[in-house]
């Protein structure tokens, strides 16, 4: 039984994947042209403006947009969405961004997808000039090892107990069916 | 009764701890059925919620969050008691906690799977729950809140039934043929081949040491991320380094609370008087008021320590507190809920088992209040030049919550027809040593002076 219930997933997942592929055989290729400033400064408005074209250099109107830039918090480096934008008829996006922080940063840009187009993501750094911080600035000192992946390290290290623990309640098991079999 | 013993050598303590495991009486299918009732309203109101959006509670853009997590904040605290009980008591070896660890442990179990149906409750689009998992950000709390939980649960059942293995072989040995077909296949295959064998005890022995000590700081380390969701904005009734240890505080305040409501109950249901008795009403008396004490320093400490500096908006929160809409509140948290068990377990004439259920189920209600405080009261102040916003709970919340409370207790109601209410195997283990201690004084006693047989 647990045979036939493994061959009917599998040929599920087969039919399932094919479905996927073929509807992603059917989607067109997308570029995105980028014209981000090199260049700006701390508190000024800059327009970024992606334009959004298929592989034969079609715009491609009503697609959303999303920026995003890279950022780092507690040792972790992530993205952070700025904002998203849809594209006019000539398949342009812009989006009005206010940097707030000095030095090089990179803004990418990415298109999710959509019925009949294929996702697409282009990046290009700015290089941000010093000016009125629009925040506090963090504190220079970082206690050497305060950061996320100390505590995932702990998480892991409590895990590896948990799994230690059960292995000794199967060992449990295990003693009691020697046992068993001794007095058979 | 007469049942039992046919099928082995049951002891008096093992009649009244298992008898509940072979059937039901009229009392548990009408309990049942008004809990599963209950349910079914949360269940139509969470309907209404998944079909409506979260419009149909009081919750808005400015007040994010209310009943829900102000709930899920309280269960978790509410885990905290069966794991001091439990573990706690057990590391120190004191000995009364034997009879009660049981439902302690069910207790913590129950608390935390509540605490996480009240998260999903909160989540609109509850089909997103995985991305919690696939997509959440580490440097956020939220997530070392969602991983810690999962922890906490995880190592909470772990110990829970390391602890249950001796009893389930009681019970494959005892109730055998008395019991249905899943039940027996239940206590035949989780006893996991018990025979009380010296390897065996030494393995288990093994296994809640490890359990019993690692369980405190997960637990320790779980209440106090739950308080860095708070702590950790920038909104200023929130913003105090002291959060950690009050959320811990508060915890084992309120576990206890209802460690003290579930013992009284099982003691009447199960006439278990014998081995719950009122030494533990009052030791766990004596906690409760020890914790409340320390509650209202906490408040004080907090209050004092921001009404000092009154910086940014806190004084608007002080207005809602002690002033506003959520004056009555607040007042009654302080006095019945801090004040009234304090006074209950101090004064000897109301220092009896009932007035202490009567102080618990006080310290509990009053703990509810104090986190829904703390959620709606830290929203109530706006971060942006904005009127102070309100928040009532809806129709919806409101069921939502007695859903959630009925089905907490279905759990362990349902849990205690799995398994005897209490730690038979231990309490039976520590009447032999007391037994063996006794008989070698005694030994000693007869022995004549100068060792001459």
């Amino acid at each position: 039984m647990i045979r036939t219930a493994l061959t009917s997933l599998a040929i599920g997942a087969v039919i399932a994947l094919s479905l996927v592929g073929a509807a992603s055989a059917q989607e067109k290729g997308t570029k995105l042209v980028l014209s981000l400033p090199k260049e700006a400064s701390v508190g000024d408005r800059v327009p970024l403006v992606a334009t959004l074209q298929d592989e034969a250099g079609n715009p491609v109107p009503g697609a959303t947009l999303s920026f995003v830039a890279e950022m780092t918090f507690l040792n972790v480096t992530n993205e952070v969405l700025l904002g998203r934008a849809r594209t006019d008829q000539a398949g342009q996006a812009t989006f009005s961004y206010a940097p707030r922080r000095q030095g090089e940063t990179g803004v990418m840009v990415r298109f999710a997808g959509m019925s009949g187009y294929a996702e697409t993501e282009a990046n290009s750094p700015m290089d941000i000039h010093g000016g009125p911080q629009q925040y506090n600035e963090p504190t220079p000192f970082r206690i050497p090892g305060a950061n996320v992946w100390t505590a995932a390290g702990i998480l892991a290290v409590v895990w590896g107990l948990f799994l230690f623990a059960l292995f000794q309640l199967i060992n449990i098991s295990r003693q009691g069916a020697g046992q068993a079999a001794e007095r058979g | 009764m007469e049942a039992i013993r046919h099928v082995g050598s049951g002891t008096p303590l093992q009649e009244h701890a298992l008898r509940p495991l072979i059937g039901a009486g009229k009392g548990f299918y009408l309990l049942v059925t008004a809990l599963v009732l209950i349910i079914g309203l949360g269940v139509f109101a969470y309907f209404t919620q998944l079909r409506d959006g979260l419009y149909v509670t009081g919750m808005r853009d400015r007040v994010t969050w209310g009943l829900y997590i102000a709930l899920f904040v309280f269960f978790i605290g509410a885990s905290m008691g069966g794991t001091f009980i439990s573990a706690v008591l057990r590391v120190a070896s004191v000995p009364w906690r034997t009879p009660i660890t049981r439902a302690a442990e069910l207790i913590t179990v129950s608390a935390l799977i509540m605490a996480a149906v009240f998260i999903l409750f909160d989540m609109g689009r509850p089909d997103r729950f995985l991305n919690l998992f696939l997509y959440g950000r580490w440097e956020s709390p939220l997530i070392w809140d969602v991983y810690g939980l999962t922890t906490y649960l995880v190592g909470s059942i772990i110990y829970l039934y390391a602890a249950l293995v001796p009893d389930l072989a009681i019970c494959r040995d005892q109730l055998g043929p008395l019991v249905s077909a899943p039940k027996r296949w239940f206590f035949n295959n989780f006893s996991i081949g018990w025979h009380g064998t010296p390897q065996q005890h030494r393995t288990l022995r093994r296994v809640l040491t490890l359990m019993m000590i690692l369980i405190i700081p997960v637990a320790v380390m779980m209440h106090t991320v739950t308080s860095w969701i708070f702590a950790m904005t920038l909104r200023e009734p929130w913003d105090s380094p002291m959060f950690g240890i009050y959320f811990v505080a508060g915890a084992i305040f309120s576990g206890t609370g209802i460690v003290i409501i579930l013992i009284a109950i099982l003691r009447k249901a199960y006439g278990l008087e014998s081995y719950i008795t009122p030494k533990h009403f009052l030791y766990l008396g004596y906690l409760l008021a020890a914790f409340s004490a320390i509650m209202i320093f906490f408040n004080v400490n907090e209050t004092l320590v921001h009404a000092y500096k009154m910086k940014g908006h806190i004084g608007e929160h002080f207005i809602s507190l002690f002033r506003g809409d959520l004056a009555p509140a607040f007042y009654l948290y302080l006095v019945g809920g801090l004040l009234v068990p304090i006074l209950i377990i101090l004064v000897p004439f109301t220092r009896r088992v009932s007035g202490i259920i009567v102080a618990a189920v006080l310290a509990n209600i009053g703990m509810i209040i104090e986190r829904y405080l703390i959620v709606v009261g830290g929203l109530h102040v706006p971060l942006n030049p904005y009127e102070v916003p309100t928040y009532t709970p809806s129709w919806v919340e409101l069921s939502l919550t007695a859903a959630g409370f009925a089905a907490f207790a279905l759990i362990i109601v349902l849990l205690l027809k799995l398994v005897p209410s209490v730690a038979v195997w231990e309490i039976e283990e520590e009447e032999e040593e007391g037994q063996a201690a006794e008989a070698g004084g005694r030994l000693v006693a007869r022995a004549p002076a100068g060792g001459q047989s």
